[in-house]
């Protein structure tokens, strides 16, 4: 590779960042296009001609999918966005004369809702058309040269064992011992986190009050040590040894870096993923975020940080005055505050990192609703389009941020407006079934296949509305309270490392999810009636109406499928990885093998043989890392034909620490895994998301008759997990 | 230093990044540490010459060392190879490891021979065909006359062996008086076997420095020094090592390498040492071999490892060193052509 070359792929600045830096030139461009587009959505086609036009640009975009790279995702872009416009200018001019206060209310609260989905779908074209892709930077070969750095743990009631792994872990890093200071963060306060910070070797910072939550304790933190950079990880999530070396470059190379971050991976199944059972089929709710938004939000020097993960210069920290405290999503409000000071965030989209997803579904919800409401508080009290400092591009990617989590109400207006034609027969329409088809259905069906497209990789085809669907009523409430008074709210932290120990069908949760089914399923049979009995019904409104609701059906059952908590079996969530291992059997020989997983006091291993070995023999492993090898005791927990589970459970702190250097830390464990899901289309998707809502329909008919069964109340039955 | 393989696959894979900055903190301490445990021990000098010569040659890095190459493309040595091995002291497990070699070998489709240059004659009892009526008091490598075509015996693994033979004291007296008036007695010999072209010839030799000792390296094309992890051989190191330098240093067709016999990562001396030799003598050492139950019941059947229990980690560890031994060969040969 010639030199050149080299420069090229490693710097950030793509071909189309350069062409938007001479402004003249960008500004001419970008106001002719725009009028362009406008002028295309704007012209009066009849039926036939509206439909002529949609089924070519339909045809070209399912021609260009099969090419799709990022010249033609760009072209499938701009087409997707005329037919939207299009549809956009129709609905507005051409479908709004309600009669009567029932067909107003419906029709532009279901207009609002639509303007709403249609500004966070060009939003979201802009933010992810043309992901940066950055990869990292070396370091100078001359060590003396790196940095300082301070790693903070923040912990507030996550249990020793799940902070210890992340602690043995960052000890593991490959950084220069004297430049590398590691501090747990204790907001509990706990006299056995201040005995294991000792025996461990590291720092304890703890303080007297609460103030401010975790902002307020990593401030605390900041003003007690002295390290030139800070990486911070939340209790849970435990870095690979390359994590530093990874991540710094970038900061030497660009001295206005201020933050970079790094995907936030999961190796253990979140409750979508253990309900569901799709862990590792179906890209879980983060990864279209990790995978696609933080690496698109980077072209326009807006990532943001989130809380863990990441790195943060110290200098320019303390020139806003250390973490922004104002809100309850500290994370992301500190990055803004920093792009408004003129300091740029990057994004690495390489895992370095992994931790553990919340256990149970109400840990889930509880966990997005802070996010909500935190984006929302920023929202009011410090938002993106106004106030100085932003470039366009900044704005637009922050506001999107925001209003994303805004899908409230307007989800719960998509999954009920059919309803108002078949109950209460309001006309949200005012147009012909056809014209209607002919403008809606090329602007759904051109939007869908090319988010499938764009994202395919992080976020399989109608899952958004099946993640959206179970979260709606949760956030809606505290979105619009912060919206009213930024001030309302607690903070609430994520339960993490629980353990669901049966099934049980979540009544509490799913009961938002329940009422829209039944209302969608009381729909259809209305809708039904009228078809079969009234002979002067509308049979085309009627049947657009009856399909909309039927695809509500599916999305609000697939949401009751995941109220349905699954039993966990293992305590500590295990790994899948194939690593090189050596048994030492009692009798003196030694076996070699591959693992199939690890945890953090578990082995589960592929043997070549079996192996004559009963329940409790104690045996000893080896595990490797290049040509270091570690010995570890351990006893025979079951050795089923070639397959043997092992339990590593008294092992010493230096022991506990190896093990984790030769498993969590390794610098490819998580990289491997990462965006390997199964390709999406957008109609296996589809079949997958009805089998689940089919499986939702009957898991929730089966929990009723138990309940009408043992005639208890749901509420004493059926206890929540304690999280 | 060696890269552990996780970092070579992060860059490789993920970003087409450059290991060869990447500092590995984690394996820098741990030498640190040892050598801070045992100050006396790692005060003594190993040489480390040759692997200032060979660092432009060989290419073949630690991590390639576990991958199992198909016998189709394994390098084959066009003319005979000659491994000849060594040990600093007694009772390493040379003449084991020399047996598990020439059957790995064979295994890995070349033609082995194996040939006991050591009076203590303990090379046939490793393989199985050979009976007591084979190994008649008159016959052995020593008698001046002989035909080496006739003494030679086939074993069942393909492996063809060469036995020292049983010799009085007086015999061998003048064996060994008769060999330091002849240096050339090996290499005329083994010329006149006319072997295949590819042959790889095993040379068992006694401990410590002897007139075989000379003899084998002079027709060596490498020198596998065989050693423990322990104080006595990590002491009697360079002695060996001195010996081995003044007998075949300048052939442009040899190279000495290393193998770590019984290590034992349960002991912290044992594993120290095991750390500083690899440190010190870097891609001089070829492979390391764990003390292995299944190595001593395999002698005891009188066959190899291979056969006795395929799937332990002394098999694996005998093939891969067999590998390096091949890679070794293939390395050395491209540097005579060039």
């Amino acid at each position: 590779m010639t030199n050149s070359n080299q420069e090229a792929s490693r710097t950030p600045v793509s071909s189309l960042a350069q062409l938007l830096s001479k402004p003249g030139l960008y500004q001419g461009v970008f106001l002719s296009a725009l009028a362009i587009v406008f002028l295309i959505a704007s012209v009066p086609l009849d039926l036939e001609q509206q439909s002529l036009f949609s089924a070519v640009c339909l045809g070209v975009v399912l021609l260009l999918r099969r090419h799709a790279g990022r010249l033609t995702i760009l072209m499938m872009i701009v087409l997707s966005v005329i037919t939207s416009l299009r549809y956009l200018y129709w609905r507005l001019t051409s479908s709004l004369g309600f009669e009567g206060v029932l067909d107003m209310i419906f029709g532009y609260g279901l207009v609002a809702a639509e303007l709403y989905a249609l500004l966070v779908l060009l939003l979201g074209f802009v933010q992810t058309a043309w992901p940066l892709n950055r990869k990292p930077w070396p370091l100078p070969a001359d060590h003396t040269l790196w940095p300082s750095v301070d790693l903070y743990i923040p912990t507030y009631n996550e249990p020793l064992d799940v902070v210890r792994l992340t602690v043995l872990a960052a000890q593991s890093i490959d950084w220069p011992k004297d430049r590398l200071n590691i501090y747990i963060l204790d907001d509990g306060r706990r006299e056995e986190f201040r005995t294991f910070c000792s025996e461990a070797g590291i720092g304890y910072i703890t303080r007297a009050d609460n103030s401010h939550a975790k902002a307020g304790n990593l401030n605390n933190a900041l003003r007690q040590t002295k390290g030139e950079y800070i990486a911070t990880f939340d209790a849970d999530h435990v870095p690979t040894r390359s994590f530093l070396q990874i991540g710094m470059g970038w900061f030497l190379k660009d001295p206005k870096l201020a933050m970079l971050q790094t995907p936030h991976f999961f190796f253990s199944p979140d409750p979508f993923e253990k309900n569901l059972g799709t862990f590792r089929q179906v890209p879980n709710e983060g990864e279209l975020f990790y995978g696609l938004v933080q690496d698109g939000n980077d072209l326009w020097n807006a990532t943001f940080f989130c809380g863990s993960c990441a790195i943060i210069k110290r200098a320019p920290l303390e020139e806003l005055g250390g973490f922004a405290v104002e809100t309850v999503t500290e994370d992301a409000h500190t990055a803004l505050k920093l792009n408004r000071l003129g300091y740029n965030t990057a994004y690495l989209a390489l895992p370095q990192a992994a931790g553990l997803a919340t256990e149970s579904l109400s840990g889930h919800i509880g966990q997005r609703i802070r996010w909500a409401r935190g984006m929302a508080q920023i929202f009011r009290t410090d938002n993106p389009l106004l106030g100085k400092g932003l470039k366009l591009g900044q704005r637009l990617c922050y506001l999107n941020a925001m209003l994303h989590f805004f899908y409230g109400l307007p989800r719960l207006a998509f999954l009920t407006a059919p309803l108002a034609y078949l109950l209460f027969e309001a006309q949200v329409f005012q147009a012909s079934s056809l014209l209607i088809l002919a403008y809606a259905l090329p602007h759904l069906v051109m939007a869908n296949i090319v988010n499938s497209t764009i994202q395919g990789r992080f976020r399989h085809s109608f899952w958004n509305e099946v993640y959206e669907t179970v979260l709606a009523w949760y956030i809606m409430r505290p979105v619009l309270l912060a919206m009213v008074n930024p001030k309302l709210g607690k903070f609430n932290v994520t339960a993490k490392g629980g353990v669901i120990d049966r099934n049980y069908f979540d009544w509490a949760m799913a009961r938002p999810y329940i009422v829209l089914l039944l209302l969608n399923l009381l729909g259809v049979f209305v809708g039904l009636a009228k078809l079969v009995l009234d002979t002067d019904a509308q049979v085309a409104t009627l049947l657009i109406n009856l399909s909309w609701t039927l695809y509500n059906i599916i999305i609000s059952a697939a949401a009751v499928a995941v109220a349905a908590e699954a039993r966990q079996i293992r305590a500590t969530p295990r790994v899948y990885a194939q690593l090189p291992a050596v048994i030492w059997l009692p009798n003196g020989k030694n076996i070699t093998c591959q693992t199939n997983d690890f945890s953090q006091n578990g082995l589960g291993l592929s043997l070549p043989v079996e192996l004559a070995l009963n329940t409790g023999d104690q045996v000893q492993v080896s595990l490797f890392r290049g040509n270091e090898e570690s010995v570890f005791p351990a006893s025979v927990m079951f050795c089923r034909e070639r397959t043997l589970g092992l339990s590593l459970q008294d092992l010493n702190l230096n022991q506990q620490r190896e093990l984790t250097r030769l498993t969590f830390s390794r610098a490819d464990i998580w990289a491997s895994v990462w965006g390997n899901s199964v390709k999406d289309t957008p109609l296996r998707a589809l079949q997958g998301i009805t089998s689940i809502a089919w499986r939702g329909l009957r898991l929730l008919s089966r929990a009723t008759i138990n309940v009408v069964h043992f005639q208890t109340r749901p509420a004493k039955f059926e206890t929540r997990s304690s999280s | 230093m060696s890269i552990s393989s996780d970092i070579p696959n992060l860059f490789g894979t993920f970003f087409d990044g450059e290991t060869e900055h990447y500092l590995e903190i984690s394996q820098q301490n741990d030498a640190y540490e040892a050598r801070i445990r045992w100050p006396v021990l790692t005060e003594v000098e190993l040489n480390t010459r040759a692997l200032a010569d060979e660092k432009k040659i060989s290419n073949c890095g630690d991590h390639s060392l576990n991958k199992v190459l198909p016998v189709q493309q394994q390098p084959k040595p066009n003319s005979i190879r000659v491994i000849t091995l060594i040990s600093p002291k007694g009772g390493v497990g040379k003449t084991t490891l020399a047996a598990n070699l020439a059957v790995a070998l064979q295994t890995l489709g070349h033609s082995v021979l194996a040939i006991d240059f050591d009076p203590q004659n303990a090379l046939c009892h490793h393989f199985q065909a050979i009976s007591k009526s084979q190994l008649d008091s008159r016959t052995g490598i020593f008698t001046q006359e002989s035909d080496w075509n006739t003494l030679s015996i086939c074993t069942n693994t393909g492996v063809v062996v060469l036995p020292y033979g049983v010799l009085t004291g007086q015999q061998r007296s003048a064996f060994e008086v008769s060999l330091e008036g002849n240096p050339q007695w090996l290499a005329h010999k083994l010329r006149d076997l006319g072997l295949a072209d590819g042959t790889l010839v095993i040379l068992d030799t006694p401990t410590g420095v002897s007139p075989y000792l000379c003899q084998a390296l002079s027709v060596a094309n490498i020198a596998l020094v065989v050693t423990l992890a322990d104080a006595a051989s990590y002491r009697a190191l360079p002695l060996i090592t001195h010996q081995i330098e003044s007998c075949a240093s300048n052939r442009n067709d040899f190279s000495m390498r290393y193998v770590i016999n019984q290590q034992e990562n349960a002991q912290q001396l044992n594993k120290d040492i095991a750390k500083v030799l690899r440190r010190n003598l870097g891609e001089q050492v070829l492979g390391s071999i764990h003390r292995d139950q299944s190595m001593a019941e395999a002698l005891a059947h009188s066959r190899s490892i291979l056969e006795q229990d395929p799937h332990t980690r002394g098999s694996h560890e005998i093939l891969q060193c067999a590998q390096a031994l091949i890679r070794q060969l293939a390395v050395q040969q491209d540097r005579q052509l060039a």
